[in-house]
């Protein structure tokens, strides 16, 4: 259907769309990650031992993905929820660079020098899985428990007092979110064919982070957006070359200023539901 | 001990911002990334005395405080808890594009300026530097010790981190404090950013996260917002790192230190020294 070079553009524009709902499921009850690269390596790392080594077929070790991130997920967030959001900040930062100094020791992985062999990727896969994501989130928003998660971002206090069991929402919300970031990191894995801790780090928890943030936090739809925005451009600006993380944190700094909710916000969905609507 | 004490200064910095302002500063560790790189240009050029260059670079790293200030927190809207944060992690990205397109990703060397000199102290042999290095981190500590407790200044800084508003009420020019708190912590970045290259004799664009890292869960450690817990925190990260590395592996001292960020924050979110700072609604 399309070129080999624009498939494989899409393909990756894709897997950030699953990383960043990934990280818009902890926000969007009000929590906050600075490593959700950890979680994304561990999908990776997961997925990519047993495909490679095992021979597992890649659906089946993408699942497997979810499921480590998501169990990371509940097993990290359980102790770490309770925190306030300073805390949270830097405890998932200190997780997220002991996952990638963990994986750079590990042997078995390869070390330092990373894993390769993992191939298989394809449009339709990652198209399948962000239909799935998004027919989750669609109805997630439209049921009680979407209501529930709401209620936690706008006040703790007061979804505790309806009887809203907050502990139980942050800590499935932080789970479910690691797990879509960790089948989003078994994709990338079996798209770029080789993986190494580095990859992983700080700088990957930030993109992520820069795609919802750019997108907007008060609606799935925004990180889809900022997802596929950021992606495409550096597509556009290959020309910077070396400086494309200095535009990367330029964005950040502006935006931050002027839009700090995102580009998308309720007021814009309210306007572009009206404006569908019109027609 | 060498390399507690650039971490004791990075945490310090850091803890400085963070208890008045609840303000995580991403920026802090490519403010010392960048001073050291100012630091290290001044040696080359050669014929300015090692506190000149302290001093200079200090002033380097105050700027670039005054910057984040202005960028980060001036023109950001205070409202969303994240965006000054995020908007320090910009500047922080900012920062290092600049340094390694303006230096090159190499590991640059940092030359010694007391490598002559050693000092024999009982059976141990310590470099003039490694002295050097140890008193400048004191004479800091002393020095940010009198500022928050004797000036006006630090009365000021201390009763904003209470509260902005009742020190508001207090006549205190509260955003001009704040300020002037990002500013001090940027001075203590620039110090650090000279010691850090001394200490490891290489610079590269790089080491702002690592520092980073090292200097939160050192304050972590010694307890959030907690000035004296981040010297003793800072220090104390410095020791577990050098006894992990000579009893273990090199390989494991970051997996030893992030796992005791943590722990401690599992079980101890207090800090060691036990003051907690409540979140500012």
């Amino acid at each position: 259907m399309f070129g080999p070079f624009y498939e494989s553009v899409l393909i990756g524009a894709g897997i950030n769309i699953l990383l960043a709902l990934g990280l818009y499921f902890t926000l969007a009850t009000g929590q906050f990650s600075v490593g959700h690269g950890g979680f994304m390596a561990i999908g990776a790392y997961t997925a990519s031992v047993l495909t490679v080594n095992f021979g597992v077929a890649l659906i089946p070790a993408v699942l497997a993905g979810a499921i480590a991130g998501f169990a990371t997920g509940i097993v990290i967030g359980l102790p770490v929820l309770r925190f306030s959001h300073l805390y949270l900040a830097m405890a998932t930062l200190g997780f997220g660079e002991m996952v990638r100094s963990g994986l750079s020791t590990t042997d078995y992985v390869g070390g330092v020098a990373g894993m390769h062999g993992m191939t298989g990727t394809t449009l339709s896969l990652v198209m399948s899985c962000i239909l799935l994501a998004v027919v989750f989130f669609w109805l997630h928003a439209r049921s009680r428990w979407g209501l529930a998660c709401d209620a936690v971002r706008q006040d703790e206090a007061a979804a505790a007092a309806m009887g809203i069991n907050v502990r139980m929402v942050k800590v499935m919300a932080f789970g479910l979110g690691a797990g879509i970031t960790g089948a989003g990191g078994a994709l990338y894995a079996h798209h770029f064919f080789f993986i190494e801790p580095a990859t992983f780090g700080f700088a990957m928890s930030i993109s992520i982070i820069l795609f919802v943030i750019f997108g907007g936090i008060q609606s799935f739809w925004g990180a889809i957006l900022g997802a596929v925005v950021l992606s495409l451009l550096p597509q556009l600006f290959s020309f910077l070359e070396g400086w494309y993380t200095f535009v990367y944190g330029l964005i950040f700094v502006v935006l931050m200023i002027w839009r700090p909710q995102g580009i998308i916000d309720r007021r814009a969905l309210v306007w572009l539901d009206g404006l569908a609507r019109r027609r | 001990m060498l390399v507690g004490s650039t971490y004791a200064l990075v945490a310090l910095g850091f803890t400085l911002v963070l208890g008045t302002l609840d303000l995580l500063n991403f920026a802090h560790g490519e403010t010392i990334m960048v001073s050291a790189y100012a630091g290290l240009l001044m040696t080359m050029i050669g014929f300015l005395p090692f506190p000149a260059i302290l001093l200079l670079t200090m002033l380097v790293g105050a700027s670039l405080g005054g910057i984040v200030y202005v960028i980060s927190f001036r023109w950001v809207d205070k409202t969303v808890w994240t965006a000054p944060a995020l908007s320090t992690v910009g500047v922080g990205l900012l920062l290092q594009t600049a340094a390694t397109r303006i230096w090159g990703t190499d590991q640059q060397p940092v030359p010694d300026p007391l490598s002559a000199i050693r000092m024999q102290l009982g059976p141990l042999t310590i470099s003039a530097s490694a002295v050097l290095i140890i008193l400048t981190t004191l004479v800091l500590m002393a020095g940010l010790h009198l500022v928050l407790k004797r000036t006006r200044l630090g009365g000021a800084i201390r009763a904003v981190a209470e509260s902005f508003t009742t020190a508001a009420l207090l006549g205190i020019p509260v955003e001009r404090t704040i300020a002037l708190t990002i500013v001090v912590s940027g001075l203590l970045a620039g110090a650090a950013g000279v010691l850090t290259s001394l200490v490891y004799h290489t610079v590269t664009p790089f080491i702002g996260l690592n520092l980073l890292l090292k200097g939160m869960t050192g304050m972590v450690l010694g307890g959030l917002g907690n000035v004296y817990g981040a010297m003793i925190g800072g220090l104390f990260v410095g020791i577990l790192e050098t006894l992990t590395v000579s009893y273990g592996s090199s390989s494991y001292q970051d997996i030893v230190v992030f796992a005791t960020l943590i722990l401690v924050l599992m079980f101890r979110p207090a800090g060691l020294l036990g003051t907690q700072i409540r979140e500012r609604a």
